[in-house]
């Protein structure tokens, strides 16, 4: 009865359109009312879960994104892609999609990788004529790549709630990744061979100049992944450590080599990021109150009792688990949804012999195919007023992107353990 | 001056764009602590081979306040994260505005409550002094970053509040759910301009 409620008031007021930290602030008022707990114990509850150290990552991540989105990054990244395979036909629209992959694992949001290469790369595949639509779509579609190259704030939480380590979770997504951003060049260059009128770039006559030219503008940008993954693989930083590093990295690189912020617009910067980890914050406190009076409630056992009845099928309940998975990232944000899955779904999947870690590159494919599948599609959304292309335009390609490239690497992701479980096992045992 | 503000009366809207501006200050500065803080503790452990002492009972304290202060001026700009299904499909402005209404009634309530939580949990921290509850080496009373959270939460129903008010009384024209550029549209320097603008 408490499951059904519970999942009754979430989905009923998120569709409704109640802010999700509320959402769940209204299921705690639900189990008070059924379960019958002293509601003084809610809020201190979450300040005994949220007062941990390891959880100041993801604020000091959004502070260090959202520097290097305002910093104007993203264009030596952009020109760096362009040079290899701008030349060729479909090669500017790669060059998007890679650009996007380096640009998330540096910003480790997707929001500002679509903003900060959509508002980049969209200009230069119209002046190209790239179909606006498909190219709208690609750049949607590439944009929660963020979520899965790491390093990226998300896998920290997952690590932190479901007690794993946070570079195997960090590289969980590193094949996963590479196999997306594969696809949706591939799907792309399929849905790009009936257009003959394409204009290409010209292939710099002398390459190497060019490419120690560009690399080298793009390289400060390079190196933050670089620091942070390094530092944290080399055991030298806490990944919380690194991402504070990550911070005071960015500042100068932002300020005195891309020109992107002056100290006027940083603090601007840090009070909006602030406000964003403010909305973020407030979601984890109340999601782990919630997800503790759950626990108390026994509704993880409930819940893969519940899946165990449907099939014992290892294949079915994984599948099963993945519908549950899309639903909710397509109800509410990467963050959220890790935090309500994870205690929730962990337990039944571990009971089909699932590693956690391979877990976490599931979760975070469904996750970010989540953010781009209408009717919710918080990207696409966005997407659109980015590209400044109507969402009509862009839902068809969008559909075969997820369908063709989405849909493939979360099967793979799901149902072959070694595409999450190589890199982590290769590096780190 | 945040849209919030600037459509209510100046009684009103005067002191919440101080209470606004203290609290944007302390978000600015919990988050360049914040990250100064871990770069210093990589720098003073290697670079003096040392650790910077209970850093973290501090850092906490100053983060709650950060994050829930945060929350707050995100229910001021009206940024908290929405699936917001409706919105897209429903077209019908006066529809939209119902839909609204019952939106920020749901959230005044939720927010009450758990107002009234926070209010409980201080009350036992308060009654449990001279053993309340401290960090283990500084000693800093649990109570000092719970009031932040609940200090969040009572910020959070009075912008809820607000915004109620204002969607009354503007009617279905409010714009509702509204991104940050709205929220930020109407600054100082912008109010000038629109004033010049004006009068022309």
């Amino acid at each position: 009865m408490i499951i059904v409620g519970s999942i009754a008031i979430l989905c009923g007021l998120l569709l409704l359109g109640v802010s999700v930290h509320l959402a769940f602030g209204a299921i705690l008022l639900y189990l008070a009312y059924m379960g019958g707990h002293d509601v003084a114990g809610y809020l201190p509850t979450g300040h005994w879960k949220m007062n941990s150290v390891v959880l100041l990552a993801i604020p000091l991540f959004i502070i260090a994104g959202g520097i290097m989105e305002k910093g104007r990054i993203a264009a030596p990244l952009v020109a760096l892609a362009e040079l290899f395979i701008g030349h060729i036909k479909g090669g500017l629209a790669a060059a998007t999609v890679l650009a996007s992959g380096v640009f998330g694992s540096i910003s480790g949001s997707a929001n500002a990788t679509l903003t900060c290469i959509g508002g980049i790369m969209m200009p230069h595949l119209r002046k190209a004529n790239y179909p606006q639509g498909q190219s709208a779509a690609l750049i949607v579609s590439a944009a929660p790549l963020g979520l899965l190259i790491p390093p990226s704030a998300s896998h920290i939480l997952y690590a932190w709630v479901a007690q794993q380590s946070v570079l195997r979770a960090f590289l969980s997504t590193v094949i996963p990744g590479l196999i997306l951003i594969t696809l949706l060049i591939i799907v792309n260059q399929i849905m790009l061979r009936k257009h003959k009128d394409i204009k290409l770039a010209e292939r710099p006559e002398n390459f190497n100049f060019e490419f120690k030219k560009r690399g080298l503008k793009a390289f400060p940008a390079l190196m933050m992944p670089v620091i942070i993954l390094g530092g944290i693989y080399g055991g030298v930083m806490t990944p919380t450590e690194a991402a504070g590093v990550a911070v005071v990295y960015a500042i100068p690189v932002a300020i005195y080599i891309y020109r992107g912020l002056t100290w006027k617009t940083f603090r601007e910067t840090v009070l909006n990021s602030g406000i964003t980890i403010g909305v973020v914050m407030a979601m984890i406190f109340m999601v782990l109150i919630v997800s503790r009076f759950l626990i108390f409630e026994d509704i993880p056992a409930i819940a893969e009792e519940f899946v165990y009845s449907v099939s014992d099928d290892p294949i079915m309940i994984l599948l099963m688990v993945n519908l549950v998975m899309i639903i909710i990232g397509m109800l509410m944000d990467d963050i959220s949804g890790i935090l309500l899955s994870t205690p929730l779904l962990l337990p039944i999947v571990q009971g089909v012999g699932m590693d956690p870690i391979h877990f976490a590159a599931v979760l975070g494919v469904n996750l970010g195919m989540a953010n781009i599948t209408p009717p919710t599609a918080p990207l696409l959304y966005l997407g659109s007023k980015v590209t400044d292309t109507s969402v009509d335009k862009m839902l068809k390609p969008t559909l075969m992107f997820i369908i063709f490239a989405w849909l493939p690497t979360l099967i793979l992701t799901t149902f072959i353990p070694q595409m999450a479980l190589f890199v982590p096992n290769l590096l780190l045992n | 001056m945040s849209i919030l503000t600037s459509e209510l009366p100046k009684p009103v809207a005067k002191p919440l764009n101080g209470l606004i501006k203290l609290m944007n200050l302390m978000i600015t500065a919990g988050g360049v602590i914040m990250a100064l803080t871990f770069f210093m503790v990589v720098i003073v452990r290697y670079g003096f081979g040392g650790n910077l002492f209970a850093y973290e009972e501090w850092l906490m304290t100053v983060s709650f306040w950060m994050f829930f202060m945060a929350a707050a001026v995100a229910s001021a700009r009206k940024e908290h994260v929405n699936a917001d299904v409706l919105g897209f499909l429903i077209k019908n402005p006066r529809i939209i505005w119902w839909r609204e209404l019952a939106v920020e009634i749901i959230e005044i309530g939720v927010l009450s409550a758990v107002t009234y939580w926070g209010y409980l949990m201080l009350q036992e921290e308060l009654a449990s002094y001279p053993m309340w509850q401290t960090t283990v080496a500084l000693k800093i009373p649990f109570f000092v970053p719970r009031l932040g959270i609940f200090l969040g939460f009572l910020f959070m129903t009075l912008f809820a509040v607000l915004h109620f008010y204002l969607l009354l009384r503007n009617g279905p024209k409010w714009p509702v759910r509204e991104p940050r550029e709205i929220a930020e549209r109407v600054e100082p320097e912008d109010e000038a301009s629109l004033t010049q603008g004006a009068a022309q």
